[in-house]
């Protein structure tokens, strides 16, 4: 996947973690599209066109599925990232790839090449 | 001779030649026959409405008082009938003298239309006769062999039965008293013949004794228990179970309630071969046990989550701190600084079970941390109000990003300037606060509105807007910085 002049949409609630996830996107020259909470995801994919999606899966308590179920009506390539190592999601994301936090730049960058499918989004 | 129509059952009690008494559960003298006024040389008025130890007083402390109380309270306990084989119980004569006598008793109960002991019938034999027969035995030698062994018999009977009877009574209490839960089943149809306090606790002290399975708990037969217990009595193997669930209706409600248990069904053979007769039933209750572990492994995982997104922001830290471009020895000092600020926030959060912490000690333990001495050169005003744990770590982080950036360029970086920190807060109504935090910088070099936005102010700007759904506004003035944040934020509980 390359990252250059792609959308990527962020929802992650820790911004210290949102602000470095940022900038390791930014410096593979992706734009970055950066939200906190669960609602304004939703307003941001009715809005903009973007080209993939990292998810944090628990936000601020929620779980991020109704998002990831907007991601794949759009067909929106995406990657889960968690905290939780033994995280198990519903059948309909199973398949989805999942980082596990810390994650490194590689690790990203290999998720997202397998949920576009290696090609570029 | 024709037989009566129908027999008279009052006249015949009345004139049988076997003394009998009928006494009430409180052992008061209800009726007796003439039989029994001869025996005990006693008026129908001396006796009638008298308790039996009202009516022959004896000494509590005494075999005999021990024997004939105990006697009946078998009777009412277990609705039997309890014989005395010999019992010594003197009785006053008329005279006044007190007589030794022996007895040999059978008490019988009589029970009402719900099973319950109304009456106890006393047939009682006096059987001093056989005492004196001994005493003439002991002069006439062989001749009176015959009675002495009679009475010799009747005595180790009546010594063995009261060792018998002591030691089912001490392996009953041991039953009753045994911390586990026990219970006895009978036959095919799985009836309760036992079951201690334990086993009655654990079904809400429902009335079980005499009822099937299917009939006492009625809530387990869909839960595959009564098969099991078939199968344990039918094919004489035991089944061992461990954490078990299973919902009994809880005491006075049709609510189940779910209990986890550890238990035993061995089947009960009397000879090897044979079918069970029943099922003895044993185990414990170890629910609290199970829901602790099942707390500790939430709390392992829950403690692995926070772990992992700890180690997430420190690495984010790092990433920041040791960006291209910065020098190696300040980069290294800035994610000191950094690391040293969240340890503080943890601290704090630590303090509270990592439920949260208030809004007025993480702003002072921030400042503290990152400004240390020059914490006297602030001034923090503002109601206390409880932040949510994440909430707390973002506004220490802030914070600090504040203190670092008044340190290098505001009113820290020369020796007179000061911080001042306040905040208002208003209800929103329940579970959100509108919240104004004013960080105003005074007595500074003149400030330069930065080329560059830094981690910190994008912390600030971004982060805390994120996190607690607020606008943030940087006001680079020339006499000091001015960051007002406004936010909406839910209190934690």
């Amino acid at each position: 996947m390359t990252f250059d002049g792609a959308t990527i949409l962020v929802l992650e609630d820790e911004p210290i973690i949102g602000l470095a996830l940022e900038d390791m996107l930014v410096s593979r020259g992706a734009t970055v599209l950066y939200v906190s909470r669960m609602e304004e995801a939703h307003e941001a994919l009715a809005q903009i066109e973007i080209d993939a999606a990292i998810l944090d899966v628990n936000v601020h308590g929620r779980m991020s599925y109704p998002v990831a179920e907007s991601l794949t009506e759009r067909t929106i390539p995406f990657i889960f990232a968690t905290g939780y190592g033994d995280s198990s999601h519903p059948p309909e994301f199973r398949a989805v790839p999942t980082i596990a936090k810390p994650y490194s730049a590689a690790e990203l960058e290999a998720a997202l090449d397998r949920a576009s499918g290696n090609g570029s989004v | 001779m024709t037989a009566p129509s129908t027999i008279d059952f009052e006249a015949l009690f009345g004139a049988s030649p076997n003394p009998y008494v009928l006494v009430a559960p409180d052992l008061r003298i209800e009726a007796m026959n003439e039989a029994y006024l001869a025996a005990t040389l006693r008026t129908r008025d001396e006796l009638v409405g008298k308790t039996m130890f009202e009516a022959f007083p004896s000494d509590p402390e005494s075999d005999s008082y021990k024997l004939l109380y105990a006697s009946f309270q078998r009777v009412l306990e277990t609705g039997k009938r309890d014989e005395l084989a010999l019992i010594r119980y003197d009785i006053s004569l008329p005279s006044g003298e007190i007589e030794q006598r022996y007895w040999s008793a059978t008490h019988t109960p009589m029970l009402d239309e719900d099973g319950k002991v109304a009456f106890i019938m006393q047939h009682t034999v006096d059987v001093t006769e056989l005492q004196q027969l001994r005493q003439i035995a002991s002069e006439a030698g062989r001749a009176a062999r015959t009675e002495t062994d009679v009475y010799r018999r009747a005595h180790a009977v009546q010594e063995a039965n009261q060792t018998l009877v002591a030691e089912t009574q001490q392996l009953r209490t041991l039953f009753e008293q045994a911390p586990g839960f026990v219970a006895v089943l009978d036959g095919p149809e799985q009836k309760f013949i036992m079951a201690n306090a334990a086993y009655r606790r654990l079904v809400g002290d429902r009335n079980i004794i005499g009822k099937t399975v299917s009939e006492a708990l009625p809530e387990v037969v869909d839960q595959g228990f009564i098969r099991l217990l078939e199968t344990v009595r039918t094919t004489g193997e035991p089944f061992i179970g461990r954490g078990v669930r299973v919902f009994l209706k809880a005491e006075d409600s049709d609510q189940l309630e779910e209990r986890v248990l550890d238990f035993i069904y061995q089947p009960i053979v009397a000879r090897a071969g044979e079918t069970a007769a029943g099922v003895f039933v044993q185990g414990h209750d170890v629910t609290e046990q199970y829901r602790a572990e099942e707390h500790q492994k939430l709390l392992i995982n829950e403690l692995n989550h926070r772990v992992k997104n700890t180690l997430s922001i420190v690495q984010a830290l790092a990433m920041q701190s040791f960006s291209d471009g910065n020098d190696p020895a300040i980069a290294r000092q800035t994610f000191d600084a950094r690391l040293n600020a969240l340890s503080a926030a943890h601290n704090l959060l630590t303090l509270q079970n990592w439920e949260g912490a208030g809004l007025v000690e993480t702003v002072r333990a921030s400042v503290s941390a990152t400004a240390g001495a020059n914490v006297s050169r602030f001034t923090i005003e503002g109601p206390e109000i409880p932040l949510p744990a994440q909430t707390a770590v973002s506004l220490a982080m802030a914070v600090h990003e504040l203190c670092t950036n008044a340190i290098k360029h505001g009113a820290l970086s020369n020796d007179s300037g000061t911080v001042d920190v306040r905040w208002t807060a208003e209800d929103l109504g329940p579970g959100l606060v509108s919240l104004a935090i004013v960080w105003t910088e005074n007595g500074g070099p003149p400030v330069q509105v930065p080329e560059r936005r830094g981690f910190g102010t994008r912390l600030i700007e971004r982060g805390l807007s994120a996190e607690l759904r607020s606008q943030v506004t940087m006001d680079f003035r020339p006499e000091g910085l001015q960051c007002i944040i406004v936010a909406k934020l839910s209190p934690a509980e």
